[in-house]
């Protein structure tokens, strides 16, 4: 199956994905939520069952990684995509003070974590036996088995669970998964088909090179970092505030646009493509860019030096079917009634 | 008009955080600022009445208009 056929299969009703990828660790102790919060920059209150976005920046302020972090009972776990979990280890194991009691279990041997997306995600979980995830508010966390923990989250704008599940299970699970999604017309999602949908519903994306090493200024992911507290970078954002700097803004444009071409207004250099793909919806390619702040809005017409038209735009690209899908009101047999997201 | 906007928000839903830190792009539901259907009702109540005019048709789904300030300035853009 192509890329574009997993994304329309995700898109309208449900894609299983390996997330092997994501780094897993569990920070316990009477010191984990106060060496957490020296170094991760959101603000760190959270329910039990509870999880919050954020990142990990280094001391220039620039995101090195994307970060979930999600209480259970007393321990914090996070969910690291972008950095080795070794160096998340050391980071949170560095940031406890002298005296303080911080255990940090990298899990990654032990543990995976498989992904559902899709406007019926919530519907196969149900068929797989776990109708809890049914009411299972976003980034909010439970345990469908004793051993596996489901998280509702996601970065392609639809329903989105993770399952971290014991590794030595994984296949057992996928497959029951996959049981269950027979009947949904279930399809797999490679992580070439995420990165596609997170940059249609402009999510960030660690793995995304275009967007490497810059900061949350720039990414537009203030609201994933507290202004109120210090944290490993927030010098460096401050003093960031101040010179302006580029922001990233969605775009379209032609078949064939490359990612670090220079975009021009009236013939001057404003700005550079961060990330593109072809598009689904309509002809041509979506994306972002980043350009001079004075001019990082959506309604403007640029051209690339050999002349090609780019136009500035709104995103996110698409109108998520998961917006009409309710678990409340709808079952897979709605699925037709439902706006489909390409025509 | 963003800016506006930004204000707007920040009283109507008593928001702690400064205009500035309100990125144009940032996803006003489920992610992002993560409103709900309360602060969405009361968020296009305050708009309404701010700027004039209905900004979501009747049977609209609140949350596909609103999605972020972007998109939201683009839907009064229209409406003017």
């Amino acid at each position: 199956m192509s890329v574009a056929d997993e994304v329309r299969c995700l898109r309208r009703t449900v894609a299983l994905s390996d997330r092997s990828d994501i780094g897993l660790l569990r920070v316990r102790g009477a010191a984990a939520w106060d060496a957490l919060d020296r170094l991760l920059p959101c603000e760190l209150y959270l329910r039990d069952g509870e999880a919050r976005p954020t990142l990990l920046l280094d001391d220039a302020g620039r995101v090195e990684a994307d970060v979930t972090v999600l209480c259970e009972d007393e321990d914090l776990w996070l969910l690291v995509e972008g950095m080795p979990s070794d160096q998340v280890a050391e980071l949170v194991r560095g940031s406890a003070e002298a005296g303080e009691e911080v255990v940090v279990d990298e899990l990654d041997g032990s543990h995976t974590a498989l992904g559902i997306d899709g406007p019926f995600a919530w519907a196969l979980l149900g068929a797989w036996d776990a109708p809890g995830a049914m009411g299972l508010p976003y980034l909010s966390s439970y345990r469908p088995r004793p051993d596996v923990l489901a998280l509702r989250s996601g970065h392609t704008g639809e329903y989105g669970y993770l399952l971290v599940a014991p590794a030595d299970r994984a296949e057992v699970i996928g497959g029951e998964l996959a049981d269950a999604g027979s009947a949904l017309e279930a399809g797999r999602a490679s992580a070439e088909a995420l990165s596609h949908c997170a940059v249609e519903s402009w999510f960030f994306d660690a793995s995304e090179p275009g967007t490497r090493l810059r900061t949350p200024l720039e990414l537009q992911l203030q609201w994933r970092v507290s202004r109120r507290k210090e944290f490993r970078g927030s010098a460096a954002l401050r003093a960031a505030r101040a010179t302006e700097p580029p922001r990233l803004t969605g775009l379209r444009g032609p078949t064939g646009l490359d990612a670090c071409t220079p975009l021009l207004l009236a013939g001057a250099r404003i700005g550079t493509v961060a990330v593109v793909r072809e598009a689904l919806d309509a002809p041509g390619t979506l994306g972002s860019a980043f350009l001079e702040r004075r001019w990082a809005h959506s309604g403007l017409v640029l051209h690339t030096a050999a002349g090609t038209e780019v136009r500035t735009v709104s995103p996110p690209f698409l109108l998520n079917r998961s917006l009409f899908a309710s678990p409340q009101r709808h079952t897979f047999a709605d699925a037709a009634t439902l706006p489909d997201p390409y025509p | 008009m963003l800016d506006e906007l930004r204000r707007l928000l920040i009283d109507a839903l008593h928001l702690d955080r400064e205009p500035d830190e309100l990125d144009p792009d940032t996803a006003l539901f489920g992610t992002g600022l993560s409103l709900d259907s309360i602060d969405a009702l009361e968020l296009v109540v305050a708009l309404e009445e701010a700027l004039g005019r209905r900004l979501v048709a009747r049977g609209e789904a609140v949350p596909a208009v609103l999605r972020t300030l972007n998109t939201l300035a683009d839907r009064v853009l229209e409406e003017r």
